[in-house]
Order: structure tokens, then sequence, then C-alpha cells
């Protein structure tokens, strides 16, 4: 049986030429995963970034949720707190000059310690416990919430002026950046409130001419409108729906934020 | 296990929604001809998960350059040489480092089942050109079935001319060897 070369070929083509073999199923899904990977790919990126914006918007909310034992305090508008009280809350008695000027410190000018002129001064008040937890406090507080030029009158009228004078003239964006110091000591009830008054008559004063040793008890119980008030005006001027994008809500401990309305997020708090 | 295209479509229509990226003529393309091509494959591999890897890698291929196909010559044709091209790309990323053993040094018998050689049908032959160790596979496969010049091969398998037709010549001499000896059997067996 001598085969030659070309017989040979000739057998292995007609028998292999009609052959066929059926492949096994995952080829197909192979090849259609291969084909198609690309595109399922893509449309995954803007789910996660829609789910990291979600992420984020939640996290913001329920800090603010969370802080509300910081109080800042503030008037609400201008001419409605003239005269109204702003509380410093001591235990421990007066304030430490130290303490005062390591708060003030970044206060722009002040002229007259006790009595502040509505258009000009600024001032903070300053309630603490003890020295150590305000040096903790106050100093992302006062380097955060105010750019104004320090001035050597604060600290040198700073034993005088620590009680009596209250003020806070403090413009919405900084407001709320104070409020938004998402600091550790939360418990600390320590306020650096303090802020350029280029905002004219919006912005009030308050001082306290009289009447020093009463003024810590009677503020606290009229702390109706605080900062949260304020806010809550600023919001309701450019947002005009009945839940706002953020609302506030003056409670025992200082002001909350008991709504979060992002369109499709809404949170709403009860009281 | 004829994979039969649906009546109301033809050929050219299914290439037309292929090249336009429809995923349900893609697959019944594949369908149509994926029997075909494994068998292809097969020839160019040691098994049949072998030869599926390049099944695989050659339809993504014909997907892929579908574009490139103008209509001329068959279309079966096209895929098929898409096919061997992908074994061969195949085979060289897998096998370069291989050592050429012949059949009979490495003490191979082609294990004989009388009933089965009598036949001596497509998977018998199948399974001779398999039991080649793989360069002289590739060159029987090229010039024997699919009509490639040695200066052909040379160029697609990356090779000499020369190495070509002395991996041929060693390739026919294994075979006859094998098919003479089942055809033996068969005359053995049949009388």
């Amino acid at each position: 049986m001598n085969m030659q070369d070309n017989e040979m070929d000739q057998l292995f083509r007609a028998k292999l030429d009609s052959y066929e073999v059926e492949p096994s199923a995952k080829v197909w899904a192979n090849i259609s995963d291969e084909l198609g990977g690309g595109k399922q790919r893509k449309s995954i990126v803007p789910m996660l970034r829609i789910a990291a914006s979600v992420v984020v918007v939640i996290s913001a909310g329920l800090f603010f949720l969370v802080k509300k034992q910081v109080n800042v305090e503030q008037p609400a508008s201008g001419k409605k707190l003239a005269g109204v009280v702003i509380p410093v809350v001591k235990p421990t008695g007066s304030v430490q000059p130290g303490s005062i000027n390591q708060t003030v410190n970044t206060v722009p000018q002040i002229q007259p310690a006790v009595n502040v002129q509505p258009k000009q001064g600024l001032a903070a008040v300053v309630r603490n416990n003890t020295a150590q937890q305000q040096a903790g406090a106050t100093r992302p507080a006062t380097t955060n919430t105010v750019q104004v030029p320090v001035t050597n009158t604060v600290q040198t009228q700073a034993p005088i002026t620590p009680p009596q004078t209250l003020i806070a003239a403090i413009d919405p964006p900084k407001a709320s950046d104070a409020h938004a110091m998402p600091d550790g000591p939360i418990a600390i009830p320590t306020n650096a409130i303090a802020g350029d008054n280029s905002k004219g008559n919006e912005l009030a004063l308050a001082t306290t001419p009289a009447d020093e040793d009463n003024k810590p008890t009677q503020a606290k119980k009229r702390k109706a409108t605080g900062l949260g008030g304020f806010l809550n005006k600023v919001i309701a001027a450019v947002d005009k729906r009945d839940d706002k994008i953020i609302e506030f809500t003056d409670t025992d401990e200082g002001d909350a934020i008991t709504g979060i309305n992002l369109g499709i997020l809404k949170v709403k708090k009860q009281k | 296990m004829m994979f039969l295209q649906p009546k109301h479509i033809t050929t050219e229509e299914l290439i037309t929604r292929c090249k336009a990226g429809e995923r349900k003529a893609q697959e019944l393309l594949y369908k149509q001809y994926a029997g075909k091509m494994l068998a292809v494959c097969m020839r160019y591999a040691t098994d049949k998960m072998e030869a599926e890897d390049m099944l695989q890698n050659g339809f993504i291929k014909v997907f892929q350059k579908m574009a490139d196909y103008r209509g001329e010559g068959s279309f079966e044709g096209w895929v098929r040489r898409i096919m061997v091209h992908s074994s061969i790309e195949y085979y060289r990323k897998h096998h370069k480092m291989m050592q050429v053993v012949d059949m009979e040094e490495s003490g191979y018998e082609i294990p004989v089942n009388p009933v089965a050689s009598a036949n001596l049908d497509a998977k018998d032959l199948m399974a001779l050109i398999q039991k080649l160790s793989p360069g002289y596979r590739m060159v029987f496969n090229l010039y024997a079935l699919e009509g490639y010049s040695h200066k052909e091969i040379a160029e697609i398998a990356g090779i000499t001319e020369g190495a070509s037709k002395s991996q041929l010549s060693r390739a026919r001499t294994i075979l006859k060897e094998q098919v003479e000896k089942m055809e033996g059997n068969r005359y053995e067996y049949a009388r």
C-alpha cells in the first residue's frame, strides 16, 4: 500500500472538508462578552459619578444634623437685633483676658471697647468653660471664619470688653462658613464671631452697655433668632419652595438643621 | 450538526446587519459557521479546548473586521482565512518554545480501534493530525489542506521555505505510516 503524497493529501482534504464539530456554548458567550464589554463598562461610569455625589451630599447632610450642639449665635437681622443681648454663658465666671485675646485676635478694629459702633465694630462672644477647651475650639474658628486683619486694639481692651460687648456683624457667607466648621470640639460652647461689616446696614451690632451681670442668663432665654433664623431668611429669599434647601430651627442647645431638600433627596425632622 | 440559517435571511443581509453591529445577526452568523470553523481550528490544535480558544479569537476578529469584507470572493473563504490566521497566531503564541518531537521519537502510537479504523473517517484523520507536533501539523495543514505555497507558509508561519518543505515531508511520512497501519488493520479486520 504505497500511498502517494497527493493521494494522501486528497484523502485528508476530502474527509475533513465537510467535517463539523459543534463548539460548546461558552464560546459564543465569550465572544458576545468581548464584543459588548466596552459598551457595558462605559455605562457604569456615569452611574458611579451619581452615586459618589449622592454619598457626598448625604454625608454632608448628616454632619449638619449631628452638629446641633455647636451654638453660633448671631443676629437674625440687623435692626431687629439691635439691643438684643447675646448670651455669654460662662459657668466659671468671667472670661479670661488671655483667652479673649486668643479668640479675638483676628477681629478688626474696635474703637470703643464697650460701646461698639454699629457699622464698624466687631466682636466676639467667647463662652468657655475652661481655657483648655477653648484653645482647641477657637483655633479653627478664628482662622477660618475671619479674614480681617488683626488689630491691637482688641487685645489691649480685652479685659474690659468680654462680658458686655457682643457684636456680630457677619455677612451671610461667612456665617455659613462659621457654621460649617466641622471641627472636633463640637460640645464646647465657644464661638468666635466676627466679620467685616462691609455689608453695612444689613448687619447689625448689638451692644449692651448696661447691666452686665444679668446678661448671661437673659441672653440664653432670648435667643429666639440665632444664626439659624438668619440663614432661614436668607435662604427663603432665594429658595421659594415650601421645603427649603436647608432649614434651621432654634433649640435649647442652639441652632439645628431640621430639613434638607435637594430635590430628589428630602430630609425633614419633625419638631 | 448543521447550523441552518433562517430561510428569510440571506447571507448578504446577515453580513449587512453584522456590519451594523447587530448582536442578534452576529449570533446567527456565528451559528452558521461555528461548526465548520471549529473543525478547521481543530486541525491546528492539540485538542478541542485549544481549538475553541482559536475559534473564539477568530470570530472576534471576523466581527471586528467585518467592514473590510467587500463581497469579493466567498464569505466562507474569508472567514476561514481569518480562522487559519487566528490559529497560527495562537500556535505561535503558545507553542513557539515547544520542541519539535516526532511521534516515533516520543514513542507515540495511535491507539487502534479495529472497528473505528475500518471506517477511517474524518474523526480518525483529525486525531492523526492533532497528534503531530505543532510545527508539522501547521505546515501540513497549510500546504495540503489550505493550498498555500511554501513561500506563503514561510511568511505566515515565520519560518524559512526550506523548513516548510522539510517539515511537510516529515509530517507526510508520519501520517502515511499511521494511515497505512489503520488501513492494514481494516484489512485484517475485514478478513
